[in-house]
């Protein structure tokens, strides 16, 4: 692949936050690339860094923050931009779509005012065309009488049209890459699958790549070619959607599957939550992060940070685990861990296994 | 980096008032030793051997300037500073601590019940604050003054019919608060009388509050009274208050400036350490309620 | 003249927030303020009856015959009953009859208003504007400042600060004063800032901010009187020129003490502005604004002053009070002939009834400002009519 397919070449980023009670290391060594026209899914809890991870691609870092590593976006470093290029790099060449509808926009100011700020700032557009390009821009992502709503203030407007006119703005002056910061969690189910349709229809429109941050898996699974597993600030798994799916390696994500209720499953089925709690990132474990609720963790996996580049089996799907679920090595230490009753951090069997044992 | 106060962090709080964490700490036991001082010497007095007659008229020592041993220098009658101050601080003290009691009790009591009872008592309590509130302060109290008469209690009335509705609607609100959680509702649901709830679940939870702005309306009132012996409207000579040696210092303030800054400055200290105290105390509370 | 301004603006107002958000709403509002209005002159009138002994007879003085002191109380009322007294007198007020000024020679007191109302309210406008000119960039700039965590004043801006210490030190108190500001405050924060640890620029301004708030508005006055009035020449206690005497003079005779009261003000915009614009910037259209790429001058004008110009009405309005309280102190200090100096002298003179009057109207005037300025809050924040009549 060439430099320029590429679209988002991420390494080792590390972003550490100064707090009173100390540094919090929010992301811990992230890379990865995604190469253009594809979407990308970084599926996480709360907490797990993902939220940091994706401000942080678009330079959104608070007061107290500072990063590490390097972000190349269609490749150009984005430390290396000089103040010109910087002026019109965010928002015309990435873009970001916010979580909460209902905050994102700003209350005292009409759609018109919002949607056409950038395209002016940015494209140096007159008043006349950003608006004629705004009303395009809301056909486009299907909202009704868009002239109508133009002059409207964001509370006229309901929470999934409210979401439309957000993504609407970020693609305002066509970027190519689009970060979506779980778009659809502060929205009702049904319209969140119309959102994601929508984001799909518009990628393939105008071949843009995307990341797409959620907690939900479905929602991972069905609409991204990649798929990245994150826990307390690290990669966990990487591979294409299917693959991963089909083949999970890390104890992680087998979990994260596990915990998802299944309609299959008879009525008063047990759900299996993954019992503990995540790190506390003020004072981070020093092996593996997942160890304290780890079925599979041995001794080793307290010790040392397994490393997502270790292993690989073709097609890009990484795993960062010492005893991955599915080789001979993670049977064997889920099998010694049954034995003994508990893990290795002490964390008992019978509560994690749940019913299966 | 981008410098806007976008705060990801979930342990950091940017909030207006009082500045950084460690400076701020040093601040705060300054103005508490501060204020200490003020106490002691104010409720000493005279009993105090530093402390002499206030109205002693010393010719030699007429618009002496600050040095030793009057270490606030003398004024036009060669009265020392010193002592005036001392002296002048029990009246205008009390007043503070005096109309700031008042205004807890009948105040905070009241915006107890208003909050917690709600009803037609609330909204009485609300007409009356909001009354009370529409007169600029200095001059209900000027008012207040003039109809009565100067003199001391008059002059707490009047400040205390300021400082109770002020502490009433501060109180009333944070009652809002409390009576919203569900440890306060648990309590309702199991049966509880309602007397033994405000005094046992809702009040400790709204003290805090309460302490807090008892200093910063300490402090207010202590502005007010000074204003009010500056303008020759508190209580009569031969009675000093802080604001009346101001007041007294205007005419030679060319030849002695001392008699008009000792009195200032130790006024303006006073007031700064209160509201120090004040405001760090609502921070600790996490109660975010701009002053007044 | 102030009067009907607020007048006109209170039914130009009353019109838009009735055709926005229905009658209901527009009548709580209006029947509201209406009330209290009522209560509060009421009260005045009532506290009338609390002076001990005869007002008349007090306020007559030496001229204080038997039949002079009859028709006074006829004509105060004070021999009806309370409430009668009230009516009699707000059909007085609304005819425009106020009263005497000065009792004993049956000055008019609507004259004395109108002589010197528009005095007081160059001060008021002269010391706003000024307060507003300093609070509003400093509290912009100091919510800007506050996310970064740098722990040191950039030494450019040391030397101004610690230039203007030393300069009002010096015009101030003299060369003493000066030395101890310097030991207390500018070598520490010279010391700090060389040791990187010391406070950033928004927590100075804070700091600074706050202290000014804790100084008496009458010892600003005193000591820039003394600076600037008694020590040297620079403001004359000759009186107030009106702007028909010309420009110069004009601001030549009220600019301390608007200076005064415009100090007095700045902290208290200040602190609330900037909690305000702070908070502002917390919010995630910020973000989203920043995401956009718009630059961050963009931002904080657009985006950050514009949701707070409602917080910076509300502040204004309730500033008024304040202002009222610091006129009356700061016109008596600098003999300044206002309405504020005249409320003195009536209060010098027992002039209940003038003093009753005054404070009343003064009541109203705040009254209907807040009114005004509530109904502009419902015109200018769109989200306030939609959650209009609940």
């Amino acid at each position: 692949m060439t430099e320029t397919d590429i679209m988002l070449r991420v390494r080792d980023l590390v972003v550490d936050f100064t707090t009173p009670a100390g540094n919090l290391r929010a992301v811990d060594g992230v890379s990865l690339e995604l190469p253009e026209g594809e979407t990308f899914a970084i599926v996480g809890e709360s907490g797990s860094g993902k939220s940091v991870f994706a401000r942080t691609l678009i330079d959104l870092l608070a007061g107290n923050g500072r990063r590490g590593g390097s972000i190349e976006i269609g490749g150009r470093d984005i430390d290396l931009l000089s103040k010109a290029e910087r002026k019109h790099f965010f928002g015309v060449e990435v873009a970001m779509v916010f979580q909460d509808p209902m905050t994102s926009l700003n209350p005292v100011k009409r759609i018109d005012a919002q949607l056409t700020e950038g395209m002016r700032y940015h494209l140096n557009m007159s008043k006349a065309d950003a608006k004629e390009r705004a009303i395009w821009l809301l056909k486009q992502v299907h909202i009704p009488s868009p002239e109508r709503r133009m002059r409207q203030y964001p509370h006229e407007l309901s929470g999934g049209m409210r979401q439309r006119v957000v993504i609407a703005m970020a693609l305002a002056c066509e970027p190519r890459l689009l970060i979506a910061d779980e778009p659809t969690t502060a929205l009702d189910v049904t319209v969140q699958k119309s959102i994601l349709d929508l984001l799909d229809e518009l990628r393939a429109e105008t071949k843009m790549s995307m990341i797409l941050i959620t907690h939900d898996l479905g929602v991972a699974r069905g609409r991204a070619d990649r798929v990245g597993v994150m826990y307390a600030g690290r990669l966990m798994e990487v591979g294409r959607t299917e693959g991963l799916f089909a083949d999970m390696r890390h104890p992680y994500t087998q979990a994260l599957l596990e915990s998802i209720p299944n309609p299959a499953n008879p009525s008063h089925t047990r759900l299996q939550p993954i019992p503990g709690r995540p790190p506390n990132l003020l004072d981070p474990p020093q092996g593996c992060a997942f160890a304290a609720r780890c079925r599979h963790a041995r001794v080793d996996c307290l010790n040392a940070k397994p490393s997502l580049d270790g292993t690989t089996d073709g097609d890009g799907h990484r795993w960062a685990c010492f005893h991955p679920v599915g080789t001979p090595d993670g049977e064997a230490a889920l099998a010694a861990n049954l034995e003994d009753g508990e893990n290795a951090a002490g964390l008992s069997m019978t509560e994690v296994v749940g019913e299966l044992v | 980096m981008t410098n806007i106060a976008v705060d990801l962090s979930e342990t950091s709080h940017v909030e207006a008032g009082v500045p950084d964490t460690k400076s701020a700490d040093w601040v705060f036991r300054a103005s508490v030793v501060w204020l200490v001082i003020v106490v002691v010497f104010v409720v000493l007095g005279e009993l105090n051997p530093l402390v002499g007659d206030p109205n002693e008229k010393n010719a030699d020592l007429i618009n002496a300037s600050p040095g030793w041993p009057n270490i606030f220098g003398n004024d036009s009658f060669g009265q020392s500073i010193f002592d005036r101050v001392v002296v002048g601080g029990r009246i205008s003290i009390f007043v503070a601590i005096a109309v700031t009691l008042i205004g807890i009790v009948v105040g905070g009591t009241m915006g107890l019940i208003a909050g917690y009872f709600r009803g037609w008592f609330d909204s009485l309590m609300r007409l009356i604050i909001n009354t009370t509130l529409s007169i600029p302060a200095l001059l209900l109290v000027i008012f207040i003054v003039t109809v009565r008469g100067r003199g001391l209690a008059n002059v707490v009335l009047a400040v205390s019919l300021l400082a109770i509705p002020a502490l009433a609607r501060i109180v009333r609100a944070s009652t809002l608060q409390v009576a919203d959680r569900d440890f306060v509702k648990a309590a309702e649901v199991l049966g509880v009388r309602r007397g033994k709830i405000v005094l046992q679940e809702v009040l400790p939870n709204v003290m805090p509050t309460m302490v807090s702005f008892a200093f910063l309306t300490t402090g207010i009132v202590l502005v007010v009274e000074a204003s009010l012996s500056f303008l020759g409207l508190s209580v009569e000579p031969p009675a000093i208050t802080w604001g009346s040696i101001i007041a007294g210092g205007r005419d030679k303030f060319n030849d002695a400036p001392h008699v008009v800054f000792a009195p200032a400055i130790v006024l303006f200290l006073t007031v700064l350490s209160l509201n120090f105290v004040g405001d760090r105390l609502l921070k600790r509370y996490d109660i975010r309620e701009a002053s007044l | 003249m102030i009067l009907t301004i607020l007048l006109l603006a209170l039914v130009l107002l009353g019109v838009w927030v009735v055709r926005l958000a229905g009658w209901k709403f527009a009548a709580q509002r209006f029947g509201g303020a209406l009330i209290v209005l009522v209560l509060v002159t009421f009260g005045t009138s009532m506290l009338l009856r609390q002076v001990p002994g005869e007002p008349c007879e007090i306020a007559l003085g030496t001229a204080a015959t038997e039949e002079a002191v009859a028709l006074c109380v006829e004509e105060q009322g004070l021999d009806d009953g309370a409430v009668v007294q009230y009516v009699n007198w707000s059909k007085d007020i609304l005819s425009g009859d106020l009263g005497y000024a000065f009792y004993k020679n049956q000055e008019p007191l609507i004259d004395t208003i109108q002589q010197r109302m528009p005095r007081t309210a160059w001060l008021f406008l002269y010391s706003q504007l000024l307060a507003l000119m300093i609070a509003v960039p400093l509290g912009i700039w100091s919510a800007y400042q506050a996310g970064k965590r740098s722990r040191n004043i950039p030494s450019w801006l040391i030397y101004p600060i610690v230039g203007t210490l030393f300069v009002f030190g010096q015009f101030v108190a003299g060369w003493r004063v000066t030395a101890l500001i310097g030991v207390a405050f500018v070598i520490p924060v010279l010391i700090f800032n060389f040791v990187r640890a010391g406070p950033s620029g928004d927590t100075t301004v804070n700091f600074v901010a706050f202290v000014l708030l804790s100084i008496p508005v009458f010892v600003i006055g005193e000591s820039l009187r003394y600076a600037f009035a008694v020590q040297r020449d620079w403001y004359q206690l000759t009186g107030y020129a009106p702007w028909s005497d010309g420009a110069a003079a004009h601001l030549k005779s009220i600019w301390l003490p608007a200076l005064v009261l415009g100090l007095a003000a700045t902290p208290v915009y200040l602190r609330l502005l900037r909690a305000d614009f702070l908070q502002n910037l917390q919010q995630d259209y910020v973000a989203v604004a920043k995401a956009k790429g718009m630059s961050n001058t963009h931002i904080l004008v657009r985006h950050v002053l514009r949701p707070s110009t409602v917080t910076l009405m509300t502040v204004l309005g309730l500033n008024i009070a304040q202002l009222v309280n610091g006129a009356v102190v700061v016109e008596f200090i600098f003999d300044f002939d206002g309405m504020g100096g005249y409320l003195i002298e009536a209060v010098y003179r027992q002039e209940f009834f003038a003093v009753q009057t005054i404070v009343a109207l003064v009541a109203a005037l705040f009254i209907l400002t807040n009114l005004v300025i509530d109904l502009l809050y419902t015109v200018v924040d769109p989200r306030v009519t939609a959650t209009a009549g609940s």
